[in-house]
């Protein structure tokens, strides 16, 4: 009832509609945001140097992590407050699978984000039974359970909670060693989860999703299969929160969890939600804005600070306040809408 | 480790039903908000740390009694709640669940953020308990004033609540919003007026629980989260609508991680609260204390 009458403002409407994306696999519309993103990423290691080259990858990574939250939460409507989970548990797979069972990175890094697999799908699982705020809390629930249990065994974290991470070199005849070699990996993964989900956005499965996250009941009314695409999200979601995890160990050199700010904490949660939404959750191309934005912010222009990345919390506490009041499809939206405002003044430039 | 032992496992329960007391007190102010507008409050935790440190620098600035310093501390938590949702939540009375999850945690990460801010020269930052140290024995069981004054506080606050939500004109608007928000609005209720005098009745226990807990240990930016979670969970029992259930939840919850310390399986009573919960959400617990119609009121809500 309480629905009918309170009609959503036209705005929401709108967004709803811009921002599904086409059906269409249009090659064309790609190029342009690819090249932008290529090139924005290509660019600096050629220009600034190797410190730069550090923070860039670590701000890539993040947009992975941000990229398993638009999975989830922008297409399927489901909140996950965990990230920061899934990505130690890639973290310390890999890492443990290098250092101490002598496995290539080339393959562990793809193992530890299987193994991720099926930790998220003991999550998907609980989501099919609780909705909304239920499944919001378990997550916050498991998530300091992980902290508090899973990354305080010797075992899991190797000895006294830490392991080293080598980064990789190919076939002994391409080293990733320096920050800017390993950059380029990073830009590489990227780009192909960015074609990935791209394709994805624009298969049926990824329509199925949209219908669950807009309208559950009818989506079901419909024939579709709920639970199967709730799991595929977070399947996809601990896969690509995985793959950021195993990637984060190598371009750290050694994971350790724990500490009085622990690196897969609830905090880190957070802060892949609040630089997600900043950039725009249902949009690809959003978390690498925020996590650009997330990285930039705390690693250098505060990273003099001794409670920076506290203050950047602030900072973002505000912005994701602002975007959830005026613009939800954050600055993903903003660009568009700038976008579309250029073109109604210059009729002529079609395409 | 030790072997099972009687007394030790009654000297945690006790230790339990203190820290249980914070659990319900911040419970009790979570359901409050819910109740009034569909917020789960993850600031919660962040707007009692955010409160602490007040009465912290008002203690240190002042040296007041630490009576008037609480008092201050709770008025400013009551100011606090209001105004987050006059500012923010009323905005997103129409809002999906998960704009207003995002929302809360925008606040609780701003809070945490101006908090470290504001007092980054306080890192050993201990306020003043507000009762004696003194302990008095009860057969093999100690406890000191600042826990029996906790406990006592808490049942005072929370009878003092239930009794304002049944017999009030506000606790009658309060849980008919909470019932069906449209027939609320057409007989006259303003909601916004309900809401915001219940986000500063939970803002102001938020503070009271600080106020209470933290000084017993340290006061640091992070220092609420964890009972914030474990509020949670008390307020799960009651499905977020029911606060006597609330109240019982956080005592309960208190009562049993604690005495697990007393046992064998130590070890696990920091998961406790985390498969407790995974057990409650499970098994719908909030079914045999909510109506049917306020949980469902409560599911459109969100």
């Amino acid at each position: 009832m309480a629905k009918v009458m309170d009609a959503p403002p036209p705005d929401v409407i709108d967004v709803v509609i811009d921002e599904q994306p086409s059906p269409r696999r249009d090659w064309k519309r790609l190029a342009v945001p690819l090249a932008g993103f290529l090139a924005a990423a290509l660019l600096p290691p050629l220009i600034l140097d190797g410190v730069w080259n550090f923070t860039l990858a670590l701000a890539l990574i993040y947009g992975l992590m941000g990229l398993s939250i638009v999975v989830v939460t922008g297409y399927v409507g489901q909140l996950s407050l965990m990230p920061a989970t899934f990505v130690g548990v890639g973290a310390f797979a890999s890492a443990g699978l290098v250092a101490r069972a002598a496995t290539p990175f080339w393959w562990a890094a793809p193992l530890a984000a299987l193994v991720t697999v099926p930790v998220a799908l003991v999550i998907g699982m609980v989501a099919l039974r609780l909705k909304g705020l239920y499944l919001a809390i378990m997550t916050l629930v498991f998530a300091d359970v992980a902290e508090q249990f899973l990354f305080r065994q010797d075992w899991f974290t190797g000895q006294g909670g830490s392991t080293p991470a080598p980064r990789p070199h190919l076939f002994h005849l391409v080293d990733f060693q320096s920050d800017k070699s390993y950059y380029v990996l990073v830009v590489c993964v990227a780009s192909a989860f960015l074609l990935f989900m791209w394709n994805f956005s624009r298969s049926r499965a990824a329509r199925a999703c949209f219908a669950v996250r807009d309208n559950e009941n009818g989506a079901a009314a419909m024939g579709i299969n709920v639970a199967k695409y709730k799991l595929m999200a977070f399947a996809l979601h601990g896969f690509i929160a995985g793959s950021a995890g195993a990637l984060y160990a190598h371009w750290a050199q050694s994971v350790s969890a724990g500490g009085e700010r622990p690196a897969f904490g609830l905090e880190i949660s957070l802060a892949i939600v609040f630089l997600t939404i900043l950039g725009g959750v249902r949009s690809i191309w959003g978390p690498f804005i925020g996590g650009a934005i997330w990285v930039v912010l705390t690693k250098r222009l505060l990273a003099g600070s001794p409670n920076g990345q506290s203050i950047a919390f602030s900072i973002f506490g505000v912005l994701v306040l602002a975007t959830m009041l005026y613009r939800p499809s954050g600055l993903v939206g903003l660009g568009r809408d700038a976008w579309r405002r250029l073109r109604r003044r210059r009729p002529e430039a079609t395409g | 480790m030790l072997a099972f032992s009687s007394s030790l496992l009654a000297q945690d329960a006790v230790n339990g039903i203190f820290l249980g007391a914070i659990f319900a007190l911040l419970g009790i102010g979570v359901v409050l908000i819910y109740k009034s507008s569909g917020v789960l409050n993850f600031a919660h935790g962040s707007m009692a740390m955010f409160c602490t440190y007040i009465y912290f620098q008002v203690d240190r600035s002042f040296h007041l009694p630490v009576g008037i310093s609480m008092l201050i501390a709770v008025a400013s938590g009551v100011v606090l709640g209001a105004l987050t949702y006059l500012g923010i939540f009323r905005r997103m009375r129409n809002a999906g669940l998960l704009a207003k999850v995002i929302g809360a945690l925008a606040v609780a990460g701003f809070l945490q953020g101006a908090a470290a801010f504001l007092w980054r020269n306080a890192t050993q930052a201990k306020p003043p308990m507000q009762f004696s140290q003194h302990v008095v024995h009860l057969g093999s069981v100690g406890l000191d004033w600042q826990h029996i004054g906790t406990i006592l506080i808490t049942i005072a606050a929370g009878a003092g609540v239930i009794a304002l939500v049944k017999w009030t004109t506000f606790g009658v608007a309060l849980r008919a919003t909470a019932q069906n928000r449209m027939a609320a609005k057409l007989l006259g209720v303003k909601e916004d007026r309900v809401a915001a005098l219940s986000w500063g009745l939970g803002g102001g226990l938020a503070a009271l629980a600080g106020v209470l807990i933290i000084p017993t240990s340290i006061l640091t930016v992070y220092s609420m989260t964890g009972y914030m979670v474990r509020g949670f969970v008390a307020a799960v029992v009651g499905g977020f609508v029911s606060l006597p259930a609330a109240l019982i939840g956080g005592f309960g919850l208190g009562v049993a991680q604690e005495s697990l310390l007393a046992t064998p399986i130590q070890s696990l009573s920091s998961i406790f609260a985390g498969l407790l919960i995974a057990a409650l959400l499970l098994l719908r617990v909030e079914r045999f204390f909510a109506l049917e119609q306020e949980l469902r009121a409560l599911e459109e809500l969100g």
